[in-house]
């Protein structure tokens, strides 16, 4: 219910009422504070970026499998160029 | 449709017809979210290698039966954590022990010697690569794709070919465990 409520899924009525029960919990509290803070951090990581030497392969392998996949005439065209 | 969506869907159509140029776009414009979701899963950049490969030659084999009738970017993601769990089934099977890049940033993230906020960039980041890689592969995928990726909980479901429910069991678990490992960083008010 509290990781609902963090996606803003969970009912209205639900979340008013979690909202006064965390006032009066202090245990509560701490348990849905870091809760946020874990999500919070998971968000803050970002997109890895591609290795130049992986992104190079990539377009190799793929440029590979393009020529198998070439009519017979076509291929040796593209592996003669 | 937004113009990236008309943009991509205009890339489709003319690598469907053979321009392997508009490939190529479509790939450059998608690696780096299909890389980081296999590094995420699987904590080495040798397997997110293969993973990124065969993700983009599953595209590129499946193009002409690709109607656009779902986004890319999900049938990406779908088929990304579809070579992501084989992997990490192979490697149950063979019960390797996982390969976790950074392992000495990890270790010099000694929670009785720093706070969170003193690490580095790069070992906070290694830190929470490597407790996302001690979760089950399924709960791991849940936090990648709703947290990291930003993916709604509806789409992420249908991702993991699971139900909605499902999916937020998974997240709600995964959430949990690593609220729990990182308290000694965060439960300080």
């Amino acid at each position: 219910m509290l990781s609902d409520q963090l996606d803003r899924q969970g009912r209205s009525r639900l979340c008013r009422r979690i909202e006064e029960h965390l006032r009066e919990c202090p245990k509560c509290r701490m348990y849905v504070d870091t809760l946020r803070k874990t999500v919070v951090l998971y968000r803050s990581l970002g997109e890895e970026s591609v290795p130049a030497a992986i992104e190079k392969r990539l377009f190799k392998t793929i440029r590979l499998a393009e020529i198998e996949m070439k009519p017979m005439v076509k291929r040796r065209k593209a592996c003669l160029s | 449709m937004d113009s990236a969506s008309v943009n991509e869907a205009l890339l489709i159509q003319s690598a469907r017809k053979g321009d392997y140029g508009a490939f190529e776009k479509l790939v450059r414009l998608n690696q780096a979210r299909v890389y980081s979701l296999a590094f995420r899963m699987l904590g080495n950049a040798e397997d997110a290698e293969d993973v990124l490969q065969e993700t983009f030659l599953a595209l590129f084999r499946s193009l002409k039966n690709f109607r656009g009738g779902s986004k890319l970017s999900t049938y990406l993601h779908r088929t990304a954590v579809n070579f992501c769990m084989i992997k990490l089934r192979q490697r149950k099977r063979r019960r390797e022990r996982q390969h976790v890049e950074l392992e000495q940033a990890a270790e010099s993230s000694d929670p009785r010697a720093f706070s969170l906020e003193n690490l580095l960039e790069s070992e906070k980041k290694a830190l929470l690569n490597r407790l996302l890689l001690e979760l089950g592969m399924e709960e791991r995928a849940a936090v990648v794709l709703s947290d990291i990726e930003d993916i709604p909980n509806a789409e992420a479901s249908r991702i993991m070919g699971i139900t909605l429910p499902a999916f937020k069991s998974r997240l709600r678990r995964g959430r949990e465990k690593l609220r729990k490992k990182l308290l000694p960083y965060i439960g300080k008010p």
